[in-house]
């Protein structure tokens, strides 16, 4: 008689501190989400746990399981707060669209993720630099394309594209000069992800 | 040599960041047009960047992994240039000592200072003391009545534009690149003579530092010999004749009995 075949990863899931996991996420949830019930923050709680198992049955366990209970902790705090404003907001809907945290090709979230290091270094490099492109990368952190910012700021996307390229050229400097070495890495350099 | 469709991975994340050289961005396009695999990622690349506006402010998880797990394997001015965020972003830091304890790494990465080399321009010299974080920086007056104590309202021997300290000073650690205050330096003290804490500092084998504090017009104020476990107590300076007067100060700390230039630290405060 054949027995029914063994879900994979099933034993790395079950590898994993669990009740360690849990209370990381209570932990760090409650300081996302005050103003928030007990019960919505227990809600959050199994969230991030059902997320997690998720992952973990469709890419096995990360090499650092704690950035990616973080990663999700940031993303259902982030989804719980966008509900409650909408229920505050009664002419804003749902609009169905969030996507989801984690997409089904892991180099998506790869390049996802580099994107993110990077416009951080840039921002924080600016903040030390060069105040007048903080806003600009500030943009970039959030996603906001060019196009976007000139149109929230009410300044026409020339504008906008000019300042922006002379502020890459002292990215473009700083890494010429080794100071920042945030270089995009050709493939042969990339490395593995972290979480 | 590697395949064109990992080449524009590999650069795809800095596209999207609008950070390419016009070279390269010109590639990518160009690439995008032949490729339908390619050009459908970078798609669903943008169409997911929106996403990010719920915590574009925070540091990426990745880099705190690495913070928390293997900092040394962190460029020392990224790795300042994230110190300096976590100083000012308690959520990230919070973030990133719960990462720490769920790691099972047995403390957090020592803070450190950002590293100076050879800045250049007229704010440079306060970057440095951007990177320590608040809960290791702090710079404060403590008290130093003592029998025999110059006394405050003395002028100041050197540039009358600067008033003596007056009885409530204060001291604020200035980003220069800002011109603001770093927010969390503890203040304290009242007719109290100087006091300056710096963050663990690594100066390598050599235990022998030069101290040095430079007025704003750059002249020498206070300069001593120190060994670097004294350096993780309160600097006290020796009081000048006439008292601390107000303005922008540097401390500077010149490893290897002031031989090792290259790897000063430099640390910026104000005394008003």
């Amino acid at each position: 008689m054949a027995s029914t075949p063994r879900p994979p990863h099933e034993d790395e899931l079950r590898a994993l501190d669990w009740q360690a996991l849990r209370a990381s996420a209570h932990r760090r949830l409650r300081a996302r989400m005050s103003g928030f019930s007990s019960q919505d923050l227990e809600d959050a709680v199994q969230d991030v746990a059902e997320r997690m198992v998720e992952f973990v049955r469709r890419r096995g366990r990360p090499d650092a399981p704690e950035g990616l209970l973080v990663s999700i902790v940031r993303g259902v705090a982030a989804d719980a707060i966008a509900r409650r404003q909408r229920d505050r907001t009664i002419h804003v809907p749902d609009d169905g669209n969030r996507l989801e945290q984690f997409a089904a090709d892991p180099e998506e979230d790869d390049v996802l993720e580099e994107y993110r290091r990077i416009v951080f270094h840039v921002r924080e490099y600016f903040r030390l630099k060069r105040a007048g492109c903080v806003p600009l990368a500030e943009a970039k952190s959030r996603g906001e394309s060019l196009k976007t910012y000139a149109e929230r700021e009410g300044v026409s996307y020339d504008q906008v594209r000019q300042a922006w390229s002379r502020c890459v050229k002292l990215i473009h400097d700083a890494i010429h000069r080794n100071r920042l070495q945030l270089m995009w890495q050709v493939p042969s350099e990339r490395k593995p992800p972290d979480a | 040599m590697p395949d064109l469709h990992d080449r524009f991975r590999g650069m795809l994340a800095a596209h999207v960041a609008d950070l390419l050289p016009d070279e390269d961005a010109v590639w990518m396009a160009t690439h995008a047009r032949e490729c339908a695999a390619c050009a459908a990622l970078q798609e669903r690349i943008r169409s997911r960047l929106p996403g990010l506006a719920d915590d574009g402010d925070h540091a990426p998880v990745s880099l705190l992994v690495r913070w928390v797990r293997a900092p040394e394997r962190i460029p020392a001015l990224e790795r300042g240039l994230l110190e300096r965020h976590l100083a000012a972003c308690v959520t990230c830091r919070e973030d990133a000592e719960e990462m720490t304890r769920l790691a099972g790494v047995r403390r957090m990465p020592a803070p450190r200072a950002i590293f100076l080399r050879r800045w250049r321009g007229p704010l440079a010299a306060g970057l440095v003391a951007a990177a320590a974080l608040t809960v290791v920086f702090a710079v404060r007056l403590a008290d130093w009545a003592r029998p025999g104590r110059p006394d405050t309202k003395a002028p100041p021997t050197r540039g009358e534009m600067m008033p003596a300290v007056p009885e409530s000073s204060a001291v604020v650690l200035l980003d220069h690149a800002q011109n603001t205050p770093l927010p969390g330096i503890s203040v304290a003290g009242a007719n109290a003579g100087l006091r300056l804490r710096v963050p663990p500092l690594d100066f390598g084998t050599d235990p022998e530092v030069l101290a040095r504090i430079l007025a704003e017009d750059g002249s020498t104020v206070w300069e001593a010999s120190l060994s670097a476990s004294a350096l993780q107590q309160d600097i006290v300076p020796a009081m000048p004749p006439v008292g601390w007067s107000a303005g922008i100060y540097r401390l500077r700390l010149i490893p290897a009995a002031g031989r090792d230039t290259a790897a000063t630290r430099e640390f910026v405060f104000r005394l008003r």
